[in-house]
């Protein structure tokens, strides 16, 4: 690692070797401190003596500094020692996340990196001035050449080298280069290069604004490792632009402080859209833990009444087999009756097994008639059989809606099952369950399941969803509350409208909404 | 009236746990009877039957708790075991407090169930003798007149004549005449047969 961070250290500093200020060596653009302050933030400040060899290394190579020289290793020790100050503030009192997700830690980093660097700068300036090695006046200037150069180099490479010190940000970068819409936003950014410096001619600073088109773009759609490529590939452009265009360095210099706004610009939008991103799934978390949890003691009420009678069974089978107890017949017919609330415990653990097996929410947009014909047409058979009409029915229009379709089938089918219960008891009149799907004016999406059974009572309708609370015999009363979570989960509501027939309804949020980013 | 005249009245909307208990109970020599519902249950009840009514608390319709209370104010005095398969505080303290003989969670143990049957057997063997002595006062009782019976009540309470005319409003003499009327027909010489023959009770 080590050999590497003096190779890319060494290989940083020649490329960045532009525009520098007459004898005091300053250029505008140094990205090469990031390297060394990351590598004292991952490895500690024993990694020193490697930093300053390679500052020297550097001033000797690339800026052809003479190797036995005071100055030369007077000004590499200031600098190394304000890197290792950097680094400390950022380990220490003031500790920033290599992640980089969250709002304290953008503040932090740029208060330690411009900080940093101004100190550094005086003290590097003041140290050549006191030696009586630096040239005489324009101290005032080349302060603050030093600072620029030296923040915009920092700011711009450090969260991209600190990043991919983290295994998940690491996975993000790779996605988001893989991605399609990064070939679309790389082309926006180099049309606004090229709308700035070629097309812009000699005012090429009054374009400049353009370049936070793009960067927004990208910032929003990947927020922070967005941000920050999208930062890098601007200060490339920039540094490409000006090595092969006619620019004195005071310009140079003018534009590495507009790219220093740019780029803090760039890293709060994103940090936001990181901070909004993570929130999101938070709840998302939350809301499913919410169902898991109702589905559990749900579950463990269902689980107790085949347990109870296995137990009950079990203890009349002991007492029957007793040869006084004399009775055979009964002995075998409560035997048979233990098997059968076995297998019923074993239903209730299956789907158990099925509500888990569907894993986190995965939404993706999902036309809903083609989901309502799904369900409808797996639980067919039974509705025929029961001499039942299933129907879906739709406004005409292919509403769909972002969801995860596991979860909203498990929904659906609940609701239909519930139809199918409720219309079997019917005696004269229609056997009837239909499902309609109406897009509403907000773009919400609402899913009714409508039955011909007895419908319900107001005061029913107002419990309705909360486990335990059932009409039915066979009491389940856990359907309609995963169901009433997984809905809610979407983001969406469900009930029931008290009446003389069964209709339930349930609501989506419109498409879209959902971000479907990782 | 003993053990053997009780039953054990089942209500429970799941079929199997209804049918699995009183499979147990009848081979513990208990008689049984079994409803999926506490309106089937209410359909069904007479003022007399004597045992305990062991009931669930989720049930499509009235709860057993519900149930707890009709039966309070419908004055029957069954003794209720609850039994629930989703044990919370708020449903255990409401079935206590609302003087049932005990609260099971599901799945029980057998030993759990007796031990709340046989609870439930002795008090109604308490009840019961209580309306058995209150039947019996009640024949002692009979051949006295209104304010005949309302002199007894304060004479065993210890109160003296003056005190039994000033609280009933009558003259001290008057209470004597009740007092000597009522003492021979209960077949009371003294004061003490007097209190043994109709017993000291709280009003």
């Amino acid at each position: 690692m080590l050999g590497a961070f003096f190779v890319g250290y060494l290989l940083l500093d020649w490329i960045s070797y532009i525009h520098p200020m007459q004898s005091f060596n300053i250029t505008p653009w140094n990205p090469q401190p990031a390297l060394a302050i990351a590598l004292l933030m991952y490895l500690g400040q024993r990694s020193f003596p490697a930093v300053l060899a390679a500052v020297v290394a550097a001033e000797c190579l690339v800026r052809g500094a003479p190797i036995i020289a005071v100055g030369t290793w007077l000004g590499s020790a200031v600098l190394s020692l304000g890197y290792a100050a950097i680094a400390a503030t950022f380990t220490g009192k003031f500790k920033i996340s290599p992640r980089l997700d969250a709002r304290e830690d953008m503040i932090r980093l740029l208060g330690g990196v411009a900080v940093g660097t101004l100190l550094t700068g005086l003290v590097y300036l003041g140290a050549l001035a006191a030696a009586g090695l630096g040239p005489t006046g324009h101290y005032a200037e080349a302060l603050v050449r030093f600072w620029v150069g030296n923040s915009v180099g920092i700011l711009v490479t450090l969260p991209m080298v600190l990043m991919l010190t983290d295994t998940q940000r690491r996975r993000q970068v790779a996605s988001v280069l893989l991605r399609r819409e990064t070939i679309a936003q790389g082309a926006a950014i180099t049309l606004a290069l090229w709308l700035v410096f070629a097309w812009g001619g000699t005012e090429h600073f009054k374009l400049f604004y353009l370049l936070f088109l793009p960067l927004i773009w990208v910032a929003i759609r990947a927020g922070m490792v967005g941000a920050t490529l999208a930062g890098m590939a601007i200060q490339a452009g920039v540094i490409l632009a000006v090595v092969f265009g006619a620019y004195q360095s005071l310009g140079v210099f003018e534009l590495q402080a507009l790219l220093m706004a740019l780029v803090i610009t760039g890293f709060f939008l994103g940090v936001a859209i990181d901070e909004r991103e993570r929130a999101t799934n938070e709840l998302r978390q939350t809301m499913r833990l919410a169902a898991a949890g109702e589905m559990a003691a749900a579950l463990a009420h269902e689980l107790n009444q085949p347990l109870t009678a296995l137990l009950t069974y079990a203890k009349a089978s002991q007492l029957l087999a007793e040869p006084s107890a004399g009775s055979r017949t009964a002995l075998i017919e409560t035997l048979g009756k233990l098997g059968v609330e076995a297998r019923r415990a074993a239903d209730v653990v299956q789907r158990l097994r099925d509500f888990f097996r569907t894993g986190a929410l995965q939404f993706r947009p999902t036309v809903l008639a083609d989901l309502v014909a799904k369900v409808l047409a797996s639980i067919r058979a039974r509705g025929i059989a029961a001499d039942i009409v299933l129907e879906c029915s739709t406004d005409g229009r292919a509403a769909s809606a972002v969801i995860d379709p596991a979860q909203m089938e498990i929904v659906l089918r609940n609701l239909v099952m519930n139809g199918i219960d409720a219309v079997t008891d019917v005696v004269d009149g229609p056997k009837l369950v239909k499902v309609a799907i109406f897009q509403e004016t907000d773009g919400r999406v609402r899913i009714e399941v409508q039955d011909t059974g007895a419908g319900v009572s107001v005061k029913q309708a107002g419990r309705f969803g909360e486990p335990f609370v059932t009409t039915k015999a066979s009491g389940m009363g856990m359907g309609l509350a995963i169901s009433r979570s997984i809905v809610e989960a979407h983001g969406g509501e469900m009930w029931v409208e008290p009446g003389s027939a069964g209709r339930v309804c349930l609501t989506l949020p419109a498409g879209g909404t959902i971000d479907e980013r990782e | 009236m003993s053990a053997s005249d009780y039953s054990v009245f089942i209500v429970d909307d799941d079929p199997a746990v209804r049918d699995s208990i009183a499979l147990l109970l009848s081979l513990r020599g208990f008689r049984t009877a079994m409803f999926a519902t506490a309106e089937d249950f209410l359909r069904a009840l007479h003022r007399d039957w004597r045992g305990c009514v062991v009931a669930d608390i989720r049930m499509p319709g009235m709860s057993g708790l519900d149930l707890q209370g009709e039966l309070k104010e419908r004055g029957c005095e069954l003794p209720v075991i609850i039994i629930t398969a989703h044990g919370e505080v708020a449903s255990a303290r409401a079935a206590l407090l609302a003087d049932a003989v005990d609260f099971l969670e599901k799945p029980f143990e057998e030993e759990q169930l007796l031990a709340a049957i046989d609870a439930a057997f002795a008090r109604e063997n308490k009840r019961l003798a209580r309306h058995a002595e209150d039947a019996q006062h009640e024949v002692v009782l009979a051949p006295l007149s209104a304010r005949e019976r309302d002199v007894l009540a304060l004479v065993v309470k210890g109160m003296h004549n003056r005190q039994i005319a000033e609280t009933l409003g009558i003259s001290p003499r008057t209470v004597e005449v009740h007092k000597a009327r009522l003492m021979k027909k209960l077949n009371a010489g003294t004061l003490a047969d007097l209190i043994r023959v109709v017993g000291v009770r709280p009003e």
